[in-house]
């Protein structure tokens, strides 16, 4: 087949194809709407629902603080605080560059490259959240709710508390950074490499 | 721009929106989603057309863009081609355009643009201009996705 029978059979099939019933006045008044289904707005729904999580226990932490007893729990209690805190802005400035209409009438190189670098960067975010909230809320959780079972239990008196307390921030902290990352692979991997492709193909003289 | 006037254009120009589609997805539920997204891109992008260019051009780069950063569900294989719609068969013409399509559907998805564009009649400038290439990259690669596809097309005709 020559480029001329090509574009002759294109044209051919533009005219049998050219018969495409478009949407309706409503129907098209209703998408413009309604809620996006692309990636950027899956991931912002997410963010959005962690962030006032964090923002709840970050009040309960809040309300429970002065009344916590002995004074170690309020320091643990006060360290939960500040993780949690720490973990809201960045969600929340996670939230705020999702928030940020893409311009989608971009030439096409660019328009990949920086769907990629929004992409990355909304995981950079996740991994931070992950090394600064779970190492420290998960063991300052324990013992608070080592407290909440049994006000009388001396918290980080014994030497086997702290070597535990320390063992639990040690193990977790790893664990929380390796399962965020293998999270994000399975998430966003193949939607990631799809991209890559496409930017090298595009790049690739 | 006002909405009804918005409405209009993409009614007057769901063929490109079409034609994307249904070069680049498979799924049928993957093509519904994707009509729906590439409108509401193209209606929160609208600020950016200045008129400077045509509305087609500048629904081809939204759709374009839209499409290819769609988290899709599953990607249009590329195998060789097999078969064409037998509820053509015996017609030589729409064999011909049925045997095309399946030979650019089979390409990946920026050689699929870059010929799309090219025998929608867009220029090496504009299709440079879509894609962000530099113009001679853009002859080099179309001279390259012509051979494929000349191949592709000889060897079902031989096979």
């Amino acid at each position: 087949m020559s480029m001329d029978e090509i574009k002759s059979a294109w044209n051919d099939l533009n005219a049998a194809k050219n018969n495409f019933s478009s949407s309706t006045d409503l129907e098209i008044h209703e998408i413009i709407q309604a809620k996006s289904k692309g990636a950027i707005q899956k991931i912002k729904e997410q963010v959005y629902l962690k962030f006032w999580f964090c923002v709840f226990f970050l009040a309960l932490l809040g309300i429970y603080l002065p009344f916590a007893n002995p004074f170690i729990s309020q320091v643990l209690i006060s360290v939960m605080v500040v993780a949690y805190t720490i973990g809201s802005i960045f969600l929340f400035k996670e939230y705020k560059s999702l928030k940020k209409t893409m311009d989608m009438s971009q030439n096409l190189l660019d328009g990949l490259k920086n769907y990629r670098k929004k992409i990355l960067q909304i995981i950079k975010y996740e991994e931070i959240i992950a090394l600064i909230l779970y190492p420290i809320s998960a063991p300052a959780g324990f013992f608070v709710g080592l407290k909440f079972q049994n006000a009388d239990i001396p918290i980080l008196e014994s030497k086997e508390q702290w070597v535990a307390l320390i063992l639990c921030i040690v193990i977790i902290t790893p664990a929380a950074h390796f399962t965020t990352k293998w999270m994000n692979r399975k998430a966003f991997g193949k939607y990631l490499e799809q991209i890559e492709e496409n930017i090298q193909i595009l790049e690739k003289e | 721009m006002k909405e009804a006037e918005f409405i209009q254009l993409i009614q007057k120009h769901t063929g490109i929106i079409q034609k994307i589609i249904y070069l680049y997805v498979d799924d049928p539920e993957d093509k519904r989603d994707l009509q729906q997204e590439i409108q509401l891109q193209a209606w929160k992008s609208i600020a950016s057309f200045q008129g400077n260019s045509k509305f087609s051009t500048w629904l081809y780069r939204v759709s374009l863009n839209t499409v290819l950063t769609f988290k899709r569900k599953k990607r249009i294989e590329t195998s060789p081609i097999e078969h064409v719609d037998s509820a053509h068969e015996g017609n030589e013409k729409s064999e011909k355009s049925e045997l095309l399509l399946k030979a650019i559907r089979m390409l990946n998805d920026v050689d699929k643009t870059i010929i799309t564009l090219h025998l929608d009649d867009y220029n090496n400038d504009e299709i440079s201009g879509i894609l962000g290439l530099k113009k001679n990259h853009v002859a080099v690669k179309l001279h390259r996705i012509k051979e494929s596809i000349s191949i592709k097309l000889r060897a079902h005709v031989n096979g």
